[in-house]
């Protein structure tokens, strides 16, 4: 019995992930990052009545949880990569690729996935989870990178119960 | 199994002091799936699959959802987990 998580992907898919991994990234690492909604997201505040605290546990977190998203996308590209190359090599960007994910790889895959869209999120509007604008592009990229998400919270909760 | 025999002052002192005087808020928002919520609440604090449903449900409908307290240092912890996550997680005193 395998402890792994498989995700299915085509080619395409991982040449994706990886430009908007590389995307996600730069935002965080982007001059002014501090002043981006997006990377508001990921380091939320955990004080929103008590200005002092609120800056304390910024203090305390804020690069933590920036340095998390960069070893996370490191993690999660070098899994991804194999499958882009080989995409590029056979020509054959629909082709379907099998990927087994063990624990550590697992949680990042997760984590940036969920950041990924936190970050689209902030960029396409999203502000209610059933209103959105469907002839904006980034919308389906944000729909996609959920769909990815499910399935792999799906695999990886069948994985556990049978563990 | 023996039971000590409770002294009245000592009860006035717990009651006077509480031991859990902060909580983690989990907000609801747009964008975490469901599924993403709950698999979070069960992996990080051990929850089982029905109890992480409930809270996660607790957030969606009641817009949030106290889902641990005790003390701040601990609670802080779990903020900071939750922002890992990509969940929205405030911190406070219990009570306000």
């Amino acid at each position: 019995m395998s402890a792994d998580v498989i995700v299915r992907l085509a080619g395409i898919e991982a040449q994706n992930l990886i430009v908007l991994i590389d995307e996600l990234v730069e935002v965080v690492d982007a001059e002014g990052a501090d002043a981006d909604p997006g990377v508001a997201r990921l380091t939320p505040d955990a004080y929103p009545d008590d200005a002092q605290a609120s800056a304390e546990f910024e203090q305390a977190t804020r690069a933590t949880l920036i340095d998390r998203r960069r070893a996370d996308a490191r993690i999660v590209r070098r899994t991804l990569e194999p499958i882009a190359d080989l995409a590029d090599a056979e020509d054959a960007p629909l082709r379907e690729h099998r990927l087994t994910l063990d624990d550590e790889q697992t949680d990042a895959w997760m984590r940036t996935l969920a950041a990924m869209r936190l970050v689209v999120a902030t960029r396409v509007g999203i502000t209610d989870a059933d209103e959105h604008d469907v002839d904006d592009p980034a919308f389906h990229v944000y729909d996609w990178l959920g769909y990815r998400l499910e399935l792999l919270v799906r695999a990886a909760d069948e994985r556990d119960l049978s563990r | 199994m023996s039971t000590p025999a409770s002294s009245p002052v000592l009860d006035e002192q717990l009651t006077a002091a509480p031991m859990v005087p902060w909580q983690l808020v989990v907000w609801d928002d747009p964008v975490n799936l469901m599924s993403y919520v709950t698999r979070v609440f069960r992996t990080y604090f051990g929850f089982t699959e029905e109890h992480a449903t409930r809270l996660m449900l607790a957030v969606h409908h009641d817009g949030h959802a106290v889902v641990a307290s005790g003390p701040r240092e601990t609670m802080e912890a779990h903020a900071h987990a939750m922002h890992d996550y990509g969940l929205w997680a405030t911190v406070r005193k219990a009570g306000e």
